[in-house]
């Protein structure tokens, strides 16, 4: 027993005897170090120092204050040609649920790629909408937006990067019981080409496909990102769509001022026949004042408050749900026009994020 | 009646128990004095000594650590053991222990020990000592900047002085 | 029987003994110098009481531009750690080895923004880690490759 004893303390003590290596080491500053083997790429970040929180996921209330909408017949009208009411409502309440995530698939130091899906509801309280057929289908049932999305960062070495987005949307004032046809799903796409030259400053030039201000069209597109020495001040812009100038109040507090262009192009089924598909063609401004502060951990309120512009309010009748393109020149027929008045806007929201 | 009287006492009798045991009080101990140890030979640049310890040692004998309430830091004052041992540039004060995250208590700045002033610059925040402290051991961390190489083992002297309250 | 009985123990003994030491091993391949894609800095991780910690001991940009003077912790949360110098900063801290080149467990801190993430690294060989740093689930993270630094040779 004496023996095992001692046998089994020994083998305890083996790792303990170990060999000094006797070669010589520099021990003189870190400055004096090298690779073990080889080194690694450096490739430029998706962010820079200062940029507004990354929200994987948000959930927001937006609404609106009353104004008066207007709506002309559909007796089909030339894109610039000028227009009369037939029909005025006051509308009480705009506004709606909004819920974005926006999730990594991959996230690495050589690419990020995210998915990402979205919903937003509009509901307009027309009060009076008389029998007019726009402000009635407006009044039966609120807007519905339903989108998934796929953004890829690519970075090409230290300084330079590519980014593509894509998106699907699948607007129009249906129920969940009652879809109109998958094939009148939108698609809008994004590509980018920047530079990043130091931690402060990204910038990128590109194009979009966009339905971002009611219908399709094709744009070009600048971004610049940038934050000052003493990382107070900055910018935030991602040029026609949104621009933003930013104030670090501190690093649990940021107030962003700018503008943000919303819009795109919703079927109405009640007005929709014969496989047409009756599209209104929104798109508004929104300049506004932006309220982000941490709440606890990675939870961050959002609050904004601001104007509701109206950029565009029309209406196109799609052949057999088939989608054109107009842009700036074209002269295809408008079907109907509404003119909606100014409102005030709030949102307030939660969002989970990443700084 | 006589009933009721007593069982109204045997119910304040409770509250008071039970409140007396939720009181916490202070407990008196010494400044703990620590050596912790970084071996040598050191790079130029931040170097780390460390020592581990057990709190329930600096207690009164009648007060386990699993019974401690609060816990704060009053004041650590820092210094070299071996007085010709280079003096680094500064000086990071932590804490750890097994099942708890390391935390920073404090440190000490280059103008500070220009002046020879080790005293050091305590967290605001110390809500993490009590749950590192009632851990079944400790171990004081201390990062430290030195100018250039050093070939011996450095020690480095913590006197912390703590203030430590408990509840029966 | 009994002496049977009593290798089958030593050998027990001796199997356990060295699986923990085969462990002891593979995590202390983290221990050392490594340097993140952004080569902004160097950490130096080492072994506090069976944890394993890094600190940055060197920085690419050391002074910080705006005070001229040495960068510290400007955006701790902590306002009365703000001035703790980044250089000696604890950005890894409570990693614990668990086994197949991975360690878990521990946090990171990013000094750019004063947050800390949950953090799991993997050794991807013996001179490269993935350290992925992430928000309550690891989807919500990044993955960043560092590489082992090593002292150069007196000639």
């Amino acid at each position: 027993m004496k023996n095992l004893k001692a046998l089994m303390f020994s083998l305890f003590l083996v790792p303990l005897v170990t060999v000094g290596q006797e070669e010589e080491e520099d021990y003189s500053i870190y400055d004096n170090l090298e690779y073990a083997d080889e080194s690694s790429t450096t490739f430029v970040s998706p962010k820079i120092i200062g940029l507004s929180p990354n929200r994987f996921i948000n959930v927001a209330w937006d609404v609106q204050s009353p104004y008066t909408m207007s709506v002309s017949d559909t007796l089909g009208y030339a894109p610039d040609a000028s227009w009369s009411a037939k029909e005025s409502s006051n509308v009480s309440y705009t506004g709606g649920l909004r819920v974005n995530a926006n999730i990594p698939v991959i996230s690495r130091n050589n690419i990020v790629w995210q998915m990402g899906a979205n919903y937003m509801n509009t509901n307009f309280r027309v009060d009076e909408a008389n029998g007019d057929p726009i402000l009635s289908e407006l009044k039966r049932r609120s807007l519905n937006t339903a989108g998934l999305f796929t953004t890829v960062f690519k970075p090409l070495n230290d300084k330079q990067f590519l980014i593509f987005q894509g998106q699907a949307d699948y607007n129009g004032n249906y129920t969940f019981g009652d879809f109109h046809s998958f094939g009148l799903t939108k698609y809008s796409a994004a590509i980018l080409w920047g530079k990043s030259p130091h931690d402060r400053l990204q910038w990128a030039i590109g194009a979009t496909r966009t339905y971002r201000v009611g219908e399709l069209n094709y744009v070009p597109i600048v971004m610049y990102n940038w934050t000052s020495k003493r990382e107070k001040w900055g910018t935030e812009i991602l040029f026609p769509a949104r621009a933003h100038g930013k104030y670090w109040v501190n690093k649990s507090s940021l107030i962003m001022f700018g503008y943000e262009l919303e819009g795109g192009s919703y079927n109405l089924s009640g007005l929709s026949n014969n496989g047409n598909s009756f599209e209104l063609r929104r798109g508004e401004v929104r300049p506004r004042i932006e309220w982000n502060r941490k709440l606890v951990g990675f939870f961050w309120l959002n609050a904004q408050l601001g104007a509701r512009i109206n950029y565009g309010f029309a209406y196109d009748e799609l052949e057999n749900g088939k989608e054109f393109f107009r842009g700036f020149f074209g002269q295809q027929e408008i079907e109907a026009f509404s003119s909606l008045g100014t409102s005030l806007y709030g949102l307030v929201g939660i969002s989970f994020v990443s700084l | 009646m006589k009933n009721y009287f007593f069982k109204t006492q045997v119910l304040a009798l409770s509250v008071f128990i039970l409140w007396g045991c939720g009181k916490s009080e202070p407990i008196q101990t010494d400044v703990q004095r620590l050596e912790t140890i970084a071996v040598g030979p050191l790079f130029e640049g931040v170097n780390t000594a460390t020592v581990e310890f057990d709190i329930q040692k600096v207690l009164p004998k009648e007060v386990k650590k699993e019974q401690l309430s609060e816990v704060r830091i009053k004041s650590i004052q820092l210094g070299l053991a071996d007085s010709a041992a280079p003096v680094p540039n500064s000086f990071t004060v932590l804490l750890a222990s097994p099942n708890t995250s390391m935390k920073e208590c404090g440190f000490i700045q280059e103008d500070s020990i220009k002046m020879n002033n080790y005293n050091v610059s305590l967290a605001e925040e110390q809500d993490f000592l009590l749950e590192i402290l009632q851990d079944k051991m400790q171990t004081l961390v201390i990062d430290f900047n030195l100018e250039g190489e050093y070939f011996d083992d450095y020690a480095v002297t913590a006197a912390i002085d703590w203030e430590l309250k408990f509840k029966k | 029987m009994k002496k049977f009985k009593t290798l089958a123990i030593i050998l027990a003994g001796l199997f356990l003994f060295t699986s923990m030491s085969d462990k002891t091993e593979e995590g202390d391949k983290l221990i050392g110098v490594w340097e993140p894609s952004n080569k902004k800095i160097y950490l130096k991780i080492d072994k506090i009481s069976g944890k394993y910690y890094g600190k940055i001991v060197w920085l690419r940009e050391p002074i910080d531009p705006v005070t001229g003077k040495p960068k510290t912790d400007k955006n701790n949360p902590d306002e009365s750690l703000k001035n703790v110098p980044l250089k000696g900063f604890r950005m890894l801290k409570d990693f614990v080895y668990k086994g197949n080149g991975e360690w878990a467990d521990g946090t990171i801190y990013d000094p750019q923004n004063g947050s800390t993430y949950n953090c799991v690294i993997k050794l991807r060989d013996d001179n490269t880690l993935d350290i992925r740093g992430y928000i309550g689930l690891k989807t919500f993270g990044r993955t960043d490759v560092w590489k082992r630094l090593v002292t150069k040779k007196k000639k």
